[in-house]
């Protein structure tokens, strides 16, 4: 067995075995199978025509396409600073500094990349009884989506490579590629625009019908691989084995530049796994990354306000000013990313809109700014009592979550046409479920401290969620069934029951920095 | 016998290593000090074939990123990254395979050397930075390189490690490698370099051999980073 083959079944025993003796990952992994069963049974189930009908099955085609054209540029672009990142540390040290073929060593990284693409794009499998019920499709639907979604985050890896290799050595040639991409994408998208304006307006069906533009399949990767999982979704062999023939011939293709323009490579990986590596120490030392611009405007220096305990909330402050972009967070622009991808999902339904937000929000609350602030010793180690430290923590995050809030319902006011009392609603929703959101990872911290069982935490996390949700749930859910003429008041009672169960909670975590292990 | 001859390496406008020239013979230990930013790391890096640079690099007659080189090469990163999934025993057999060799138990010397021999057992997820850092020395030093390049690696290591450590330099020397130890830990390696050289800016600004008459090393290294006229 070769020393590669070695590593990578030892490395899968070894995990396997890891997942058995561990109890909480192995009730994660139950759980994730478990709903994973679920989603196929039921996705799998006879396909019934809602009373609406089957949107058109073109918007699934063109989600995918979306989805792939994203991915790849947002991978390829690391070309432009880091190269691609497909080895850890340990490959760094041990299999490039080993004598083995650069090619072999090459396709092990790939093949890892792979792996784990794959593993990241799970997610998308959980999608199945919605694309079922929405467009009539079975599971198998997902799977192709899913095999697209690795072989394009396969290809952008490599293209990453690539232009890391062509421009790592000149500046001049960093920014000339720069913007040639930037022209090219940006033409992709003034294309589908005009196109789409010119069969009366941009509205969805009419992006969804210039979606299918042959000009579009021109866009690399994304726009062939969504043709291949199209094939493959209606069973057209010719459209699969061209798909296939163009990825293996991309992919022929990047190996020869890579060897033309330089054999060795393992540069162009280095500073990204470097980079990568940082982040999964300080994530495993309790410290998550900063979501930080590039290029960060430092701005007005020193912190001129806050006195003990609120010197906390004014730091706060300094760190989110710098870490903006656009004037945003980068997680409030994903977040009002998805809020106006919601508004295409749910056009005809938007309490999906508002659900799929607050779905949003439970990834972006654990990650905010007073979360990370626990990680660290100084607010233990400030004089002064547990609850103030505690308040000032938080304090920061009320204004960006009302500024989100409303940021993420004004484009579905305009894109879905909700009227404004029930935007309002959205608004307070959204914001009483990241304040019941906040409380509740203060409850964790309360219970399980910087315990390194993270799967447990997230497991917990979730639970707790449900639990403590469903009060506020129950109420709106009730009103509506009850009085469905008064649904959009159901929002602002549901917000006030959310704030009520925030402020109990908040109340019985109040030492939590006092006790923090 | 290693040899580094005006090795330049740029990172965009940012030159981190300057036109460095530089050998270690066969049977020497050559350490290379300098603060932090003078570019150890950089051309210890280009040294074990991860970088591109000018100039050229050579382990005796042979190209160090040809494959023949990295078989005579042991390099000792400076951040000690070991497989989270791999027990420590794996990641000697890993190694040897990887180097084609067969297992003639100086890898459980090693191990016992370093006190990780009761651990073979344990993946490397479950070891401190420190016993990280000792596994990475033994996978570097199992398939008996002749150009050894270590990177900081008394870092992190517990009193018994550096004396065993510093006991492995000595025996390298001995048995003919070349030995350079990149470090700013100046009396981690007083008693035995042979030669030093003293880096800022990218640059060699100075080159010591032992028995030299010119004051310790730490007043060379002073005098020269403190001087403020480097180049």
């Amino acid at each position: 067995m070769s020393a590669l083959t070695y590593l990578l079944t030892r490395k899968l025993k070894n995990n396997i075995l890891s997942v058995l003796k561990t109890p909480s990952k192995l009730i994660f992994v139950l759980i994730l199978a478990a709903f994973m069963i679920f989603t196929a049974l039921t996705g799998n189930e006879a396909v019934q025509e809602n009373i609406y009908g089957f949107r058109d099955i073109n918007e699934l085609y063109a989600i995918v396409m979306l989805l792939y054209s994203i991915v790849f540029v947002m991978i390829s672009k690391n070309g432009f600073y880091n190269g691609a990142s497909m080895f850890s540390m340990a490959d760094v040290n041990m299999i490039f500094t080993a004598p083995l073929n650069q090619s072999k060593v090459l396709s092990f990284g790939l093949f890892q990349q792979l792996g784990r693409s794959l593993l990241i794009g799970y997610f998308i499998l959980y999608q199945s009884t919605l694309v079922r019920d929405t467009y009539g499709v079975g599971f198998s639907a997902l799977i192709y989506i899913l095999i697209g979604y690795g072989v394009t985050v396969f290809l952008a890896q490599m293209t990453a490579m690539v232009v890391y290799s062509l421009t790592s050595c000149s500046d001049k040639k960093k920014t000339a590629l720069k913007w040639v991409c930037m022209i090219f994408v940006g033409c992709f998208v003034a294309y589908t625009a005009l196109s789409a304006y010119k069969d009366g307006g941009i509205t969805i069906a009419n992006l969804v019908l210039a979606s299918r533009s042959m000009v579009l399949r021109f866009f690399p990767v994304s726009g062939i691989t969504a043709l291949a999982v199209e094939g493959a979704i209606q069973g057209e062999p010719l459209k699969i084995a061209g798909g296939a023939a163009y990825c293996i011939g991309f992919w022929l293709l990047y190996r020869l530049a890579i060897k033309l323009i330089n054999s060795d490579y393992y540069e162009d990986v280095l500073q990204s796994t470097e980079v990568s590596y940082s982040a999964i120490q300080a994530r495993k030392e309790g410290k998550a990354a900063e979501n930080a611009p590039r290029n960060v405007k430092t701005g007005k220096i020193g912190i001129n306000k806050g006195f003990g305990a609120s010197v906390i909330a004014e730091k706060h402050k300094i760190e989110n000013r710098r870490s903006k972009v656009f004037l945003l967070s980068t997680m409030s622009l994903v977040m009002i990313a998805f809020s106006v991808l919601g508004c295409f999902i749910f056009s005809d339904m938007p309490v999906g809109i508002f659900v799929l937000n607050v779905y949003m929000l439970t990834m972006g609350v654990a990650a905010g700014r007073w979360g990370k602030e626990l990680a660290y010793p100084y607010i233990y180690l400030i004089p002064e009592k547990p609850h103030i430290k505690l308040w000032y923590t938080i304090k920061g995050e009320f204004m960006p979550l009302i500024a989100e809030s409303i940021l993420c319902f004004i484009p579905v006011y305009f894109i879905a046409h909700t009227n404004i009392s029930e935007t309002l609603g959205m608004i307070a929703g959204r914001i009483s479920f990241g304040l019941l959101f906040i409380s509740v990872n203060l409850l964790l911290q309360r219970l399980f401290g910087s315990s390194d069982k993270k799967f447990l935490i997230l497991i917990a996390y979730f639970l707790f969620i449900l639990l403590f949700s469903a009060p506020g749930i129950f109420t709106a859910v009730t009103i509506s069934v009850l009085y469905p003429f008064y649904f959009i008041a159901a929002y602002f009672i549901m917000s006030a029951v959310n704030i009520v169960v925030a402020a109990v909670l908040a109340f019985c975590c109040r030492n939590t920095l006092s006790i923090s292990n | 016998m290693l040899n580094v001859k005006d090795v330049t390496k740029k990172y965009g406008k940012l030159i981190a290593n300057d036109n460095i020239s530089f050998q270690v013979k066969s049977g020497e230990i050559a350490v290379l000090l300098g603060p932090n930013g003078a570019g150890k790391s950089t051309i210890i890096k280009c040294i074990a074939g991860l970088l591109r640079f000018k100039g050229e690099i050579t382990f005796g007659a042979l190209s160090n990123k040809s494959v023949e080189a990295k078989r005579i090469l042991g390099y000792i990163p400076e951040m000690p990254a070991v497989y989270d999934m791999l027990t420590v025993g794996e990641h000697i057999q890993f190694i040897l395979r990887a180097y084609k060799m067969d297992d003639d138990g100086y890898g459980d010397e090693l191990l016992r050397r370093f006190e990780l021999f009761d651990k073979k057992d344990k993946l490397g997820k479950e070891l401190s930075k420190g016993m990280q850092q000792k596994l990475s020395i033994c996978c570097a030093l199992v398939h008996k390189p002749e150009i050894v390049i270590f990177d900081e690696p008394m870092v992190g290591l517990d009193p018994h490690a550096i004396k065993q450590l510093k006991e492995i330099f000595i025996e390298l020397k001995k048995k003919g490698a070349s030995v350079l130890i990149s470090t700013h830990m100046l009396d981690s390696v007083e008693d035995f370099w042979d030669t030093a050289y003293i880096m800022v800016g990218g640059r060699v600004q100075a080159k010591k051999t032992m028995g030299e008459n010119s004051g310790s090393l730490e007043e060379l290294f002073f005098n020269i980073t403190e001087s403020g006229d480097v180049k």
